[in-house]
């Protein structure tokens, strides 16, 4: 469903990404962990289309309808709408815009692209609460500003609630888990477990096991240094959580 | 007429303070015609049903006061200025008292060519609406018409109302230079709007307030959609415990060019004064906030706060700021402050990763810079018709 190809990238003239390749299909969940500053959160910016990365080679195959589209040249908003999505590692705070106004443009967007017609309020508000109940969310969390005030957990909640409101096919999901106490991190867990479907994949990108209690992934990739280093199994997330990268990155140092 | 023939004096652009941005020489050459009396034309009722909000209604056409498209209420008294003299002659004279501000250019030019006002007196506690409109009519002058109403309005002890002046034109070229004096007896509030779309000609508003004791004033100011557009509103917080609220919003677009000049005098002590301006810069338009308080001895314990805010939409903008405060009494608390910013860019990549387009989320962003003065509006009747003008002005192609 989506191709990375021997991705690199670069700001302001730093390399970052140093050649990628993952290959996720559908239904398919991958979790990518790695040291801190080792690429990580730019290689979903550059999937969704943040400005300042420079794409210095490779490329981003996205798979939708039995069609293949470069992903590289699309807007970020282009990428949304045809179904990629990014969980924000700290997300934006936007004071003045309410966070069901904010749900419903972008809703609609989506839908106004896909040819889906638009929702109106009242049918939105129905579907909105559906979704906030089982993210044990407050009714009063819909008049809010957009993240404006809301503290660590909240605003992880509020991703997964865009997240389920938007129904993306592709999702990274940027240490969604960092930052929550134990029943934040249920409440995140189980959520994203239900927004996992056959025709849809996730990408979760963390430094823990524990979301992993929730989430069962079918790889685990360990990014070091702007590339992938290494590709396994479930087991290779508690391996890392005893024993951190040191061996890994040694292991892979000794066969360059 | 030319108006160079008439006024010697115009105000040196670049080297006056007040006019250092804003280069009216142009106009010195131009001709321009004076209507000088009502001449019977009846606004369309379509107009009336879409822009008359107020319990009553006073409407000027090009300048000049007319009684029949007028509409009057029992809270207000309403008269053409010429009767008012002769029978509030005392009222009159002292609306001329209001003391003049640094710019009198303007008053001036106004008093040379007014042709018709209208006074008002507020008696009525019970928060009505009177609106003025100066309308001007998409009608075939060859000679640019100049039209310089005049409008003397007493708020009585304990009244309580809203006013709302709304400057619309739909003719091609003109020049208009509309005052209003206000006087504030004890004890009165005032909410005051203003709100000018003319969509062309140009535009050299004053409004000047007196304030006495206990008073309130609430004013809030829109100017956009034309090429040449400037306001100087002058408050004088004359006596005790006066309190003004001053809230604006400026939008410009095109070349045009939006200048707000603001001056606010503390001259009793315990007097308050805030003021909030938010700007809005599209394309290659020029704003600019010239903002004065002025605290003087004997206003001891006075409060004032400033700022001004301006929203970079276009990096071809410009945007001159510039907050001043003069302080002569030693116990006194004042802030004042300016700022200017484009959107930020994490903001809108947020939104565009949530399939937003930057269109929208530009929008998005700025409507909700607006919001935060267009929340001041406490009438949702006003709030409503002020958004509408602006979202149809600034966002509409």
């Amino acid at each position: 469903m989506l191709t990375i190809k021997n991705i690199s990238a670069s700001v302001d003239g730093k390399e970052i990404l140093k050649g990628i390749n993952l290959t996720i299909k559908t239904g398919e969940v991958h979790v990518i962990m790695g040291p801190n500053g080792s690429g990580k959160s730019t290689l979903s910016k550059v999937v969704a289309g943040h400005p300042d990365y420079e794409i210095t080679d490779g490329e981003v195959i996205y798979d939708i309808n039995f069609k293949k589209k470069n992903l590289l040249d699309m807007e970020p908003d282009i990428r949304a709408k045809e179904g990629i999505f990014m969980g924000f590692q700290y997300p934006v705070e936007i004071p003045g815009v309410s966070n069901e106004e904010f749900l419903r443009a972008a809703f609609n967007e989506i839908c106004k692209y896909q040819g889906v017609e638009e929702m109106d309020p009242l049918d939105f508000q129905d579907f909105l609460k559906e979704k906030m109940d089982f993210l044990g969310m407050g009714e009063k969390f819909v008049n809010r500003e957009l993240n404006v005030g809301f503290s660590g957990g909240e605003k992880k909640r509020n991703e997964i609630l865009q997240m389920a409101v938007l129904s993306p096919k592709v999702s990274f999901l940027d240490e969604t888990d960092s930052g929550l106490d134990v029943d934040a991190l249920r409440v995140v867990g189980e959520g994203i477990n239900r927004l996992k479907r056959r025709d849809n994949a996730i990408i979760l990108i963390t430094h823990y096991h524990r979301l992993l209690d929730y989430v069962k992934p079918d790889f685990v990739h360990v990014m070091y240094d702007g590339k992938i280093i290494k590709t396994g199994e479930e087991s290779l997330a508690y391996e890392i959580e005893q024993n951190g990268y040191d061996s890994i990155i040694k292991e892979s140092q000794n066969s360059n | 007429m030319k108006l160079i023939d008439r006024i010697s004096d115009f105000p040196k652009y670049r080297k006056n303070e007040s006019w250092k941005y804003s280069d009216i020489s142009f106009l010195k050459e131009k001709e321009f015609q004076i209507v000088q009396e009502d001449h019977h034309h009846f606004i369309n009722s379509d107009f009336k049903k879409k822009e008359f909000i107020g319990d009553a209604v006073v409407v000027f056409i090009d300048g000049v006061l007319s009684i029949k498209d007028s509409k009057f209420h029992e809270n207000f008294t309403i008269l053409p200025l010429n009767q008012a003299f002769l029978r509030y002659p005392e009222r009159i004279e002292s609306s001329f008292q209001i003391p003049e501000s640094d710019s009198t250019f303007v008053d001036n030019l106004n008093r040379v060519f007014s042709e018709s006002g209208v006074y008002i007196e507020s008696k009525t506690s019970n928060r009505s609406l009177i609106q003025l409109i100066f309308y001007g009519e998409n009608k075939k002058i060859d000679t640019p018409i100049l039209s310089s109403p005049r409008v003397i309005f007493f708020g009585l002890e304990n009244s309580n109302c809203s006013l709302l002046e709304t400057h619309i034109s739909y003719r091609e070229d003109f020049l208009s230079t509309p005052v209003s004096d206000i006087i504030l007896e004890k004890n009165s509030t005032l909410n005051y709007y203003r709100v000018k779309h003319e969509k062309n000609g140009t535009h050299l508003g004053v409004t000047k307030i007196l304030q006495k004791e206990n008073s309130i004033f609430n004013a809030f100011l829109f100017q956009g959609d034309s090429p040449f557009s400037r306001h100087e509103l002058s408050v004088f917080l004359n006596e005790r415990y006066a309190k003004t609220n001053i809230s604006a919003i400026y939008a410009s677009k095109g070349n045009n060019h939006v200048d707000n000049q603001v001056s606010v005098y503390h001259q009793s002590p315990n007097t308050e004064s805030e003021q909030f301006f938010k700007g809005l810069l599209k394309d290659s338009s020029t704003a600019i906030f010239n903002g004065k308080v002025s605290v003087l001895r004997d206003a001891q314990q006075s409060f004032s706060k400033q700022l001004n805010q301006n929203l970079m939409l276009s990096n071809r903008a410009t945007i001159y700021t510039k907050p001043q405060l003069e302080i002569d009494a030693d116990d006194v608390k004042c802030s004042h402050g300016a700022t200017s910013g484009q959107i930020n860019k994490e903001e809108l990549f947020y939104l565009q990763t949530r399939g937003v387009s930057k269109d929208v989320a530009t929008k998005m962003v700025s409507k909700a810079f607006a919001d935060e003065a267009l929340n001041k509006i406490e009438q949702p009747l006003i709030k409503n018709y002020i958004e509408v003008i602006l979202n149809s002005y600034f966002w509409e192609v």
